[in-house]
């Protein structure tokens, strides 16, 4: 039998239609397990498929949609028992019809109905491992090809075709579901979707159920603009409807042939249907597009990364990629890693994104860490809360792997160079993973000291890239920024081997643009210069620091200047603003004090006055103003809360503005004194609770009055805590929990450190909690807010104030 | 299924809600900043929202005083059977704003958790709004055939067994209508989701208020509650 792979593209490939349909029209109802009927009523399954098949089109899917040991072992069933039987009724009707070499049969797996963390609680590796046992009985009981389908999440689509690649031999076919707004349900666009799928090296995808081939049509053409694979195109015979409490779907045979006749013409290799087509619409679709002729895939060349939302595409205009994440020279950022600070190294992210990166640079090497744990997890943690796309920046090849395996998308990798070793380590990664790699220009002889010998070493990695599979869209050459006060003309070599990489070779470019001014005082004024002129000679991607004014000049007035800002639309938007700052009209009432900015929840005022005082004549003592004006007015402001005239949010910002002033007093803290802590506090969501935003609170808050916490997050085992507690020698804990299921938990978790570790004090909180309720499951105390909280810590720390 | 005719779908929530959820018990004693703070948590919290919904009617049955079979799945439950109590038939419902909103809120609580407590609160007003506009809009056609929708009820309520959560959501198909999931430990994702069922009555006074669009507190025991409207 010719592989299905060899087909694709020479002929056009049709699918089957619903197979949920019709199993409704045989009496299947809502919430019965179809899967199931493999079992029960194989004839069933099989008259279905011979349906299909006798259409006349090419592939039969299994009925094994949601046959995950999740659902079946829940119904009693092992995977391999309902796959098996699955496919061996796929397999009674190709022999029913004969002529089974044009016929295949695709081990279907829909998703596993929880997402994956961090959205849901579902842990990734769990979700492969669920994937990787139907992949793997699918193709033992004989399946052609697998089908991954009807997704609506990015990362469950990534940890499915890892599944199925790392174990299966079988071709992989990806399809995903778009909504009205050409997006998935967690939120990825077109390009996200095919920047993802392209990196993993699918052999063909593209977009099923969601909406009718009408309604998707511009969606699977803008997928086919993208895409330089095979493509697939299997929508619903139209707009759910419902009657009788039942959904179904109107849009005759005749009608989908003739949408889908249209959408065949954008080129697409593989058509069929989703919910609610049965054979008569595949009929009539085969009989109508026979005759159209697919385009085989071409190369778009379209150089491209994503996040989870969203691609990024490298190549049309200047990119900005967000350096500060990495501990070179950053005393507090090492700090950070030293203490798993990972919400420092969050809020680096955050801020540089708000200060106009698209993508962030991702490095967190240094002496005494262990760089593969520390990446996978800020990786994972960055992802949490931004949607960023990545640049994972690392020599540690281990650590290169588990943060290319976590990540949520096509990330940019940073680097490979032209050393042999390095190109046998990382190409087989941006293989494997997917992924847009940044090529040194230097190799085993050292960095090339002419443009031209640098254009070479990127030939050299452009060539052994495409031995691995990997194009040219895919390398993005750094041509090296050498310190200019060194070597005077590096500059004018490093520019030069930008403009020739782009001419002659025709692949983008990256800089790490502020080596340029090592060495030199007045740094800034060189970097913007020197990052103008790189951009001029053909930078793509400038890894810089976006909070740095003069370099955000340069990039705003550069992308006027070139026409990539239509009528100067960010550029005005961004300094017709600041002309307004400039003159900031004077407060009322003269300058503000300390306390009075804390208290009115000012934060940058609050920081500002702070430099103001220490950089003035006669600075104050660090300590001097923690104690006189930091304290009082958190103490002001808590009280207030308590008394029911400071609100929730208002205690907040103010804790915010107290955070924003003692960061700046941290830096001139001497030694230790910085860190004088009140006590040791863990905090925890309880197990199965996923609702967190009560126990953020009460962390913001704890932290306010100095007392170090250490956030074991939400959906946490009770082991876990008392691992913690033991490991850290913990006096106080508290925890959390939302909902009358997950109080059961809590009580479990104080059960048990009651038992493993008596001396520690627990302290509860939650929507559903009662005074009472946590009196009888063990708490020893019931805090109703997060002031309650911080008096408690107080008090058994001894340090009321 | 859903529809979303306008943009600024959310522009109409009520900001006095927001403050309310965001713990402000007297919004006359807050200041502009917090009702400004309330209006931008709304605007960004909309446009995160890609909000969703499903709908499934069923047959009901209450073979005992305190059990409700709902096409085939049986719940025990003293309160929502006597809250279904004259309907022969259920709404099953579900929607949800969208995983965009908890992202949105993750991203502001690692950084300015006085954000994210006011976006928690603007979504909090935006899903009710949302569920309130979906079920005012599905009474009408209902009233045309001569029902009557009771109030949202919803896993959790009384003692309605949140277990019951899973069972609900597999019946509406929730995660391909809505992409709504259920955790291991029966906890909607995303997390501005919401769940209930809507009895159907032709008895007028059969509801609380007899209409979905109002009066939730109403049914509730919880008459402490801050948050209670009634």
């Amino acid at each position: 039998m010719e592989k299905i792979t060899d087909k694709l593209g020479k002929q056009l490939l049709f699918f089957d239609g619903g197979m949920g349909t019709m199993l409704q029209n045989a009496g299947l109802r809502a919430g019965e397990l179809p899967e199931l009927l493999n079992l029960t009523h194989p004839d069933l399954i099989t008259s279905i498929h011979k349906s299909y098949y006798e259409t006349g089109c090419h592939i039969a899917t299994t009925n094994t949609f949601g046959a995950n040991a999740d659902k079946m072992n829940a119904a009693g069933h092992s995977v391999e028992e309902v796959v098996t039987a699955a496919v061996n009724c796929a397999k009674a009707a190709r022999e029913q019809c004969g002529d089974p070499s044009d016929r295949y049969i695709a081990m279907d797996m829909g998703p596993i109905g929880r997402l994956i963390e961090p959205m849901g609680d579902l842990s990734f590796d769990e979700a492969y491992a669920l994937f990787r046992e139907m992949a793997v009985c699918g193709e033992k009981a004989g399946a052609d090809l697998i089908l991954i389908e009807t997704m609506g999440a990015v990362y469950e689509v990534k940890a499915a075709v890892l599944a199925a690649k790392e174990n299966t031999s079988l071709p992989v076919f990806v399809t995903c579901a778009f909504d009205e707004r050409g997006k998935l349900f967690t939120g990825a666009d077109v390009a996200a979707v095919v920047a993802l799928l392209e990196g993993l090296r699918v052999d063909a995808f593209g977009m099923n159920c969601g909406l009718g081939p009408d309604e998707l049509y511009p969606v699977i053409r803008e997928m086919s603009e993208l895409s330089s694979l095979p493509l697939i195109f299997n929508p619903n015979a139209g707009l759910p409807k419902q009657k009788d409490g039942e959904t179904y779907y109107d849009v005759s045979p005749t009608d989908y042939a003739k949408s889908m006749r249209k959408a065949a013409n954008l080129g697409l290799c593989v058509m069929g249907g989703c919910c609610g087509t049965t054979p008569g619409h595949i009929r009539e679709m085969i009989a109508l597009c026979r005759d159209v002729v697919p385009v085989t895939p071409h190369n778009k060349g379209i150089p491209m990364i994503s996040s989870y939302t969203h691609a990024v595409r490298i190549g049309s205009e200047p990119l900005i990629v967000g350096e500060r994440i990495n501990p070179t020279g950053k005393k507090r950022f090492k700090e950070a890693l030293k203490n798993d600070d990972i919400s420092y190294i969050l809020g680096e992210g955050i801020a540089q994104e708000d200060a106009g990166a698209q993508i962030l640079d991702v490095n967190v090497g240094m002496p005494g860490i262990d760089e593969p744990a520390m990446l996978e997890k800020t990786v994972k943690k960055l992802q949490s809360v931004l949607d960023l796309p990545l640049q994972i920046d690392t020599s540690n090849v281990e650590a290169m792997e588990r943060a290319m395996r976590c990540y949520n998308g096509k990330p940019l990798i940073n680097s490979v160079s032209g050393k042999e070793e390095s190109m046998r380590a990382v190409f087989p990664l941006v293989r494997k993973y997917g992924g847009t790699v940044v090529g040194l220009a230097l190799d085993e002889t050292g960095i090339p000291s002419t443009a031209e010998g640098r254009v070479e070493v990127a030939k050299k990695i452009i060539a052994v890239a495409a031995e691995y599979g990997i194009d040219k869209k895919d390398i993005i050459i750094d041509g090296l920024t050498l310190t200019v006060s060194a070597e005077p003309d590096s500059a004018n070599v490093t520019l030069e081997t930008l403009r020739r990489v782009k001419r002659e070779l025709g692949v983008c470019t990256t800089l790490g643009v502020s080596n340029i001014s090592f060495g030199l005082p007045k740094r800034e004024v060189i970097n913007a210069v020197f990052y103008t002129a790189a951009m001029t000679a053909g930078l793509d991607c400038a890894i810089i620091n976006p909070k740095s004014e003069a370099m955000m000049n340069a990039y705003f007035s550069y992308r006027a200047l070139c026409g990539c800002d239509p009528s100067c639309g960010a550029y005005i938007e961004r300094y017709s603003a600041m002309t307004d700052e400039a003159a900031p009209a004077a407060k009322p009432g003269g300058a503000m004090s300390l306390k009075s900015a804390i208290i009115a929840g000012m934060g940058e005022e609050a920081s500002k006055i702070v430099r103001e005082l220490l950089g003035g004549a006669n600075p104050p003592e660090p300590m001097e103003l923690i104690k006189g004006e930091l304290i009082p007015a958190l103490n002001e402001v808590g009280d207030g809360f308590e008394k029911g005239t400071v609100f929730l949010p208002q205690l907040l910002m103010s804790a915010e503005a107290a955070k924003a002033s003692f960061e700046v007093l941290k830096d001139v803290l001497s030694g230790g004194a910085s860190e004088e802590k009140m006590g040791r506090v863990i905090l925890a969501t309880v197990k199965d609770d996923i609702h967190d935003i009560g126990k953020n609170i009460v962390k913001v808050l704890l932290e306010n009055y100095r007392f170090d916490v250490l956030d074991l997050g939400r959906d946490v085992p009770a082991e876990t805590v008392l691992e913690n507690v033991r490991k850290y020698h913990i006096k106080a804990v508290g925890l959390s929990a939302l909902m009358t299921t997950t109080v059961v938990r809590m009580a479990e978790t104080i059960a048990l450190l009651r038992k493993e570790a008596p001396e520690v004090k627990i302290f509860v909180g939650g929507a559903v909690l009662t005074e009472d309720y946590a009196m009888q499951i063990g708490a020893d105390a019931y805090c109703r807010d997060a002031m309650a909280s911080v008096r408690y810590c107080q008090k058994i720390f001894g340090n009321v104030e | 299924m859903h529809e979303i005719n306008s943009k600024e779908w959310y522009s109409g929530v009520p900001l006095p809600e927001v403050l309310r959820y965001a713990g402000i018990r007297e919004e006359a004693a807050c200041g502009e900043e917090l009702w400004q703070s309330a209006a931008e948590a709304v605007s960004e919290v909309g446009q995160a929202a890609a909000p969703k919904r499903i709908f499934r009617e069923c047959r009901l049955q209450m073979p005992q005083e305190d059990v409700c079979e709902i096409d085939g799945m049986v719940w025990k439950s003293k309160s929502l059977a006597a809250h279904l109590r004259g309907c022969d038939r259920v709404l099953l419902f579900a929607a949800t704003l969208g995983s965009g909103v908890d992202r949105l809120i993750a991203r502001s609580s690692a950084v300015r958790m006085s954000r994210a407590v006011m976006m928690q609160a603007a979504a909090a007003a935006l899903i009710e709004s949302y569920c309130d506009g979906a079920c005012t809009a599905q009474e009408e056609e209902y009233r045309r055939a001569g029902y009557y929708c009771k109030p949202r009820f919803s896993p959790g309520y009384g003692d309605f067994p949140l277990s019951c959560q899973t069972d609900l959501m597999t019946h509406l198909n929730a995660y391909k209508y809505t992409g709504i999931t259920v955790s291991s430990g029966g906890q909607m994702v995303p997390m501005k989701s919401v769940s209930a069922v809507i009895g159907l009555t032709r008895d007028r006074q059969g509801g609380a208020t007899g209409s979905c669009a109002g009066g939730k507190c109403a049914d509730c025991p919880n008459v402490g509650c801050e948050f209670r409207r009634v």
